[in-house]
């Protein structure tokens, strides 16, 4: 039965044609070992053929005291596809900034192997690797060797989610603090909360390292840490003019497109009015032998952001201007708990901070969790801020 | 100062909760630990005493923790999918 529904998968077929690789072929190889896989491609085809999916999720499954890390997974035709009426996926902290080792590699890859489907997701848009398929049974087995491996689950339902963040001081320049270790830093912090559900729903965090936010912190976060600077852009003149020597148009392409216009170039000498600047990192990127971050390095850490699950997406708006970001992270941890406590008490079921905020109000939640209302609170740069300021409104007023 | 509730007790009346209301209604973890607070006192439990607690009923295996949409906490059993996929 298994090598008919092999033979029989058209619609997949015409996902192998074509230049590109096709997972239809690596799931093909795979089945050849793995009878799971094969009912995957059977259950598959039959999804194509009647534009429908098959999968149900969700359950009690999980590893003992953990509520996260293993997201249960059913097909609904398990007298079909017997052999993935349970594929369940499991989700494994990845180290910050996604760096392994060859060694690691394996090992993750021979534990799999092991015990599930083989199949991986690397990376999970949450930023964990992730094993896809195992049957209920093996799970204990799956996470025992993992710890004694040395990893650990990553977060699912309604905790807090992997931290995960870009590659940081380890490969860029441009990095205002240390995500690497920032994120190890709230991973075991928050042990806890990564692993036994406690919130009303998800919380992502996400750190980068500069405005350029490699890893969207701002669209797919609830908590973006963004590396910024507060003092000048450092520029080497001897290196813009190398630029300017090397045949590059600064005037068209980087002076022209500075988005709030404050950058001139006079001569060879580059000069930037350094108040006007939005932080859009475009002539950093451009130029980045002449120009660097300022020294006086931190984060902007903005707040609310999300996919479209439930309510629809929201970009992050900023909460804190700027805060520096230095071991052990105190005043980033009060402020993290403190919103908690907020969400906690206000929250409702399968409500993201952004939604909650938007529905107490902006200024209601600075305000309960303690924080001065600034200008600079905006949800995007040179826009208005949400608070309104009371206190601008004279006694009277409000009567004529 | 009121007497403090140990853990213990604590996690026994939170079993008895989820049991009570099997069927009826899901807890979350958050919801059961302000019932809790309201059942002995702000002054006798407090939101930390109950994340120990249900830790301990969790690391136990008495509770398990489910997710449906959000997640709640429910006493083991095999639900509807996984009954379906064979699993006692």
């Amino acid at each position: 039965m298994a090598d008919e529904k092999e033979r029989k998968t058209p619609l997949l077929d015409e996902l192998e044609k074509g230049r590109w690789p096709s997972f239809v072929t690596d799931l093909k190889k795979i089945a050849e070992r793995k009878p799971m896989v094969k009912d995957l491609l059977g259950q598959l085809e039959l999804s194509y053929k009647e534009k429908k999916g098959h999968w149900k999720h969700g359950g009690l499954v999980g590893v003992r005291g953990y509520g996260g890390g293993v997201i249960g997974r059913y097909s609904d035709l398990p007298e079909q596809f017997p052999d993935v009426k349970m594929f369940h996926t499991t989700r494994v902290n990845q180290p910050s900034g996604w760096f392994y080792t060859t060694k690691a590699l394996r090992e993750l890859c021979d534990i799999w192997d092991k015990y599930g489907s083989g199949l991986t997701n690397v990376h999970g848009s949450t930023g964990d690797f992730v094993f896809l398929g195992s049957n209920t049974d093996v799970l204990e087995s799956i996470f025992t060797d993992l710890s004694k491996a040395g990893w650990d689950l990553g977060g699912s339902g309604s905790d807090v989610r992997t931290p995960s963040c870009c590659n940081g001081p380890a490969r860029c320049e441009l990095a205002c603090y240390d995500t690497l270790d920032m994120t190890y830093d709230l991973t075991t912090t928050y042990q806890d909360e990564l692993h036994r559900p406690a919130f009303v729903y998800k919380w992502k965090f996400k750190m980068a390292g500069c405005p350029n936010d490699c890893v969207a912190s701002i669209a797919r976060s609830d908590l973006a840490v963004i590396g910024t600077w507060r003092d000048n852009i450092r520029i080497d003149q001897a290196a813009v003019k190398e630029y300017l020597d090397n045949g590059l148009d600064i005037t068209s392409d980087v002076v022209l497109k500075c988005p709030n216009q404050c950058i001139r170039l006079e001569g060879n000498e580059l000069s930037i009015k350094n108040e006007d600047c939005v932080k859009c990192m475009h002539c950093l990127n451009v130029m980045s032998k002449a120009l660097r971050p300022g020294e006086d390095k931190g984060a902007t850490i903005l707040i609310g952001g999300k996919a479209p699950i439930m309510e629809g997406a929201l970009l992050s708006s900023v909460l804190v201007p700027f805060m520096k970001m230095e071991k052990p992270y105190t005043e980033f941890k009060e402020l993290i708990e403190s919103i908690w406590e907020f969400w906690d008490e206000y929250g409702v079921a399968r409500e993201r901070i952004g939604e909650c905020i938007q529905r107490v109000g902006l200024g209601n939640f600075v305000e309960a969790i303690g924080l001065e209302p600034i200008p600079q609170m905006v949800s995007q740069p040179r826009d208005n801020p949400y608070i309104f300021y009371e206190e601008y409104f004279e006694e009277g007023d409000e009567e004529e | 100062m009121a007497d403090k509730v140990s853990l213990e007790e604590i996690g026994e009346a939170m079993y008895k909760m989820v049991e009570e209301f099997a069927g009826k209604k899901k807890f979350k973890p958050g919801e059961l630990g302000k019932e809790m607070i309201a059942q002995f006192g702000e002054d006798r439990v407090t939101k930390k005493d109950c994340k120990e607690a249900l830790k301990l009923l969790m690391n136990s295996g008495r509770l398990v923790y489910g997710y449906y949409g959000g997640t709640s906490v429910e006493i083991p059993h095999v639900e509807g999918a996984a009954k379906d996929a064979g699993e006692k």
